[in-house]
């Protein structure tokens, strides 16, 4: 017993001198994005004249609303979708990163004039053989887990058609491990897919060197080698920019629609000392060339929905994708 | 099915001494097992800034095994002992009460101990040397990427602890006091902000570690008193548990203090034909010099 007195006082407990107020949650926000927010170089963020900037507004007066609104202003100078702060009561958001762009997809169009509301859908994929002898797919979110088996009957459905238009217009990302999944159905050969790194200190500047990661085709499984094209719009953010990072590196594949949201740093999550969460941008994933999209990947051919066209029923996209693989 | 798997390991324990004492030849003493199983229940406080920078406290409840008979080697001074811990906890922010840490994990301990008598009568000494695994699986409930936190060691270290067999009026009490501490090892780590999704991509650099004092600090402290009853004993006691790294400038520290409650006696398969053979105990016994 005379051991565990003086090693109980091992613990080090830094919370020992915060009184959870709203100076110390504010300055533990700052200090977490701080010491773990990977693009203030690539974005060329000053965060310390941040602080100088927004610590004086903060005072233990304040209620929680106004702290949160005023913590929330803060981290949209971070200029990025993955950074949330989430509390009991709201979570917020840095919305300008799509707010200057056309929406670009139209749901009802889709299903009304194209499909005719008559489609297939199975792990969150929409899918049908168009009038034109296309196949399309549409995938609306990464986080909708694909089965090997699904992908098969799709696949082997569309398989007749001439090409395929891949439709992650809206796609706001999800698990990355669902990227992989898809790509792989469209490559024959273990393929660079990109590099990833990650924070190894506090510093802005500790990285790991970047790791080269590959993808596979599956085995045993139906691979797709026609014409694709990918539609894009600026909601194609994280794990769906990650999908056409990856996409646009092959042969094959034309990507048509707008800019890319970006996102490609992989959120990590954080407690604040009164319980609400912070989520920021701590991994990122570069492309085959090395090449950072946070920004977004511009298309090969860019469009926008012509929105008189889309009165009449017309999805501008799609149609110079049909077109794109139709040859005409 | 895990509750069947769970039945055949503890079956495998409670035989083990059937099978053991098989070995032993009739003009050899006999060595029973000593076996013991503990109910544990405490407080735990711990931090991981893996997951969040800030420390978190609450319960943690568990339940150890422990196994130990006594060697033919040097006189049977020598004993073996194998502790195996299964735990479980919640903890909640320290700063607020806010938040959500829950822990679970498993350790295994296989220690070798050379046992000595000390000047005062009923005190022993064991002192010796042990290998531990040990796993330790932490989930924070912020979500995200990094939700989860996996510790996983194996270690070579001291084992020690002292013996005090006294009786308090007509009950024969026994006192232990028993500290392991863990001296080198191997452990994993990802780096500060490295995703385990990058681990599966295959970037293993710097995953493993070499485990020293210098980042790394574990420490085992158990005091219990057995109450004896017949051949069986009831176990009290208290139980500490200290684990520290720090390495690639994440810091986790996990300290439980437990009471525990249990039965503990030596497993002995009795016959006739060996009514006149010695019985060396691991614990409760010493053999007369020869």
């Amino acid at each position: 017993m005379l051991l565990v007195a003086p090693l109980q006082s091992c613990f080090v407990d830094d919370d020992l001198h915060m009184s959870n107020d709203a100076q110390d949650n504010f300055e533990a926000l700052w200090s977490i994005i701080d010491e773990h927010y990977c693009f203030f170089e690539y974005k060329e963020i000053d965060w310390d004249s941040i602080h100088t900037a927004y610590a004086p507004r903060v005072n233990n007066e304040m209620n929680a609303l106004a702290l949160f609104d005023l913590c929330s202003e803060m981290l949209d100078e971070l200029q990025d979708g993955h950074v949330n702060l989430t509390s009991s009561f709201s979570t917020s958001h840095y919305w300008k990163w799509f707010q200057d762009y056309p929406v670009n997809y139209d749901e009802r169009i889709i299903h009304e004039n194209y499909l005719n509301f008559d489609f297939y859908q199975t792990n969150g994929i929409t899918y049908k053989k168009l009038q034109e002898n296309i196949g399309y797919m549409y995938y609306g979110s990464f986080s909708n887990g694909i089965s090997q088996n699904s992908l098969d009957h799709i696949l082997a459905h569309l398989a007749p058609c001439n090409g395929l238009i891949i439709d992650i217009r809206n796609n706001g990302g999800g698990t990355l491990t669902n990227v992989d999944v898809l790509v792989s159905r469209f490559i024959t050969q273990r393929t660079l897919a990109g590099y990833i790194c990650h924070k190894t200190g506090a510093g802005h500047n500790d990285f790991s060197e970047p790791y080269a990661y590959y993808y596979e085709p599956p085995q045993g499984h139906i691979l797709y080698n026609k014409p694709i094209v990918v539609l894009t719009n600026r909601h194609t953010y994280s794990a769906a920019n990650n999908f056409v990072q990856v996409m646009r590196l092959l042969p094959q594949v034309t990507i048509i629609g707008d800019r890319t949201g970006g996102g490609s740093g992989m959120p990590f999550t954080y407690n604040l000392p009164n319980g609400w969460n912070i989520r920021l941008s701590s991994s990122p994933i570069l492309d085959a060339n090395g090449n950072d999209t946070e920004w977004g990947i511009d298309p090969d051919i860019k469009i926008d929905m012509d929105t008189t066209a889309a009165l009449n029923g017309h999805d501008t996209i799609l149609d110079k994708a049909i077109e794109v693989i139709s040859g005409r | 099915m895990k509750r069947f798997l769970f039945i055949a390991i503890l079956a495998t324990i409670v035989l083990q001494p059937a099978r053991l004492l098989a070995q032993d030849t009739a003009d050899k003493p006999l060595r029973p097992v000593f076996t013991g199983i503990e109910m544990e229940v405490g407080g735990a406080q711990l931090v991981d800034t893996y997951l969040s920078p800030w420390s978190y406290k609450g319960w943690d409840i568990g339940l150890n095994v422990e196994l130990m008979q006594a060697l033919p080697l040097d006189n049977y001074r020598w004993v073996w002992q194998q502790l195996i811990g299964i735990n479980y906890g919640d903890s909640r922010m320290s700063a607020s009460g806010a938040g959500k840490t829950i822990f679970g994990g498993f350790n295994y301990t296989f220690a070798m101990m050379r046992r000595s008598n000390l000047p005062i009568e009923g005190l022993q000494l064991y002192y010796g040397a042990n290998v531990g695994l040990t796993g330790e699986v932490l989930y924070n409930y912020h979500g995200g990427n990094n939700p989860l936190s996996v510790k996983a060691d194996i270690s070579l270290g001291l084992s020690g602890m002292a013996v005090y067999n006294f009786k308090l009026g007509k009950l024969p009490l026994t006192a232990r006091y028993q500290l392991m501490l863990p001296v080198v090892g191997i452990f994993a780590q990802p780096e500060y902000s490295e995703s385990y999704y990058e681990v599966s991509l295959g970037n293993h650099h710097n995953f493993l570690h070499c485990g020293t004092w210098g980042n790394k600090f574990d420490i085992d402290n158990r005091l219990n008193i057995d109450i004896h009853f017949s051949s069986w004993a009831l176990r009290v006691g208290y139980h500490n548990r200290i684990n520290t790294t720090y390495v690639t400038n994440n810091r986790y520290q996990l300290v439980q203090h437990n009471f525990t409650i249990g039965f503990v006696g030596d497993l002995l398969s009795w016959s006739k034909k060996n009514d006149n053979r010695p019985i060396v105990r691991a614990l409760y016994d010493f053999p007369n010099e020869k």
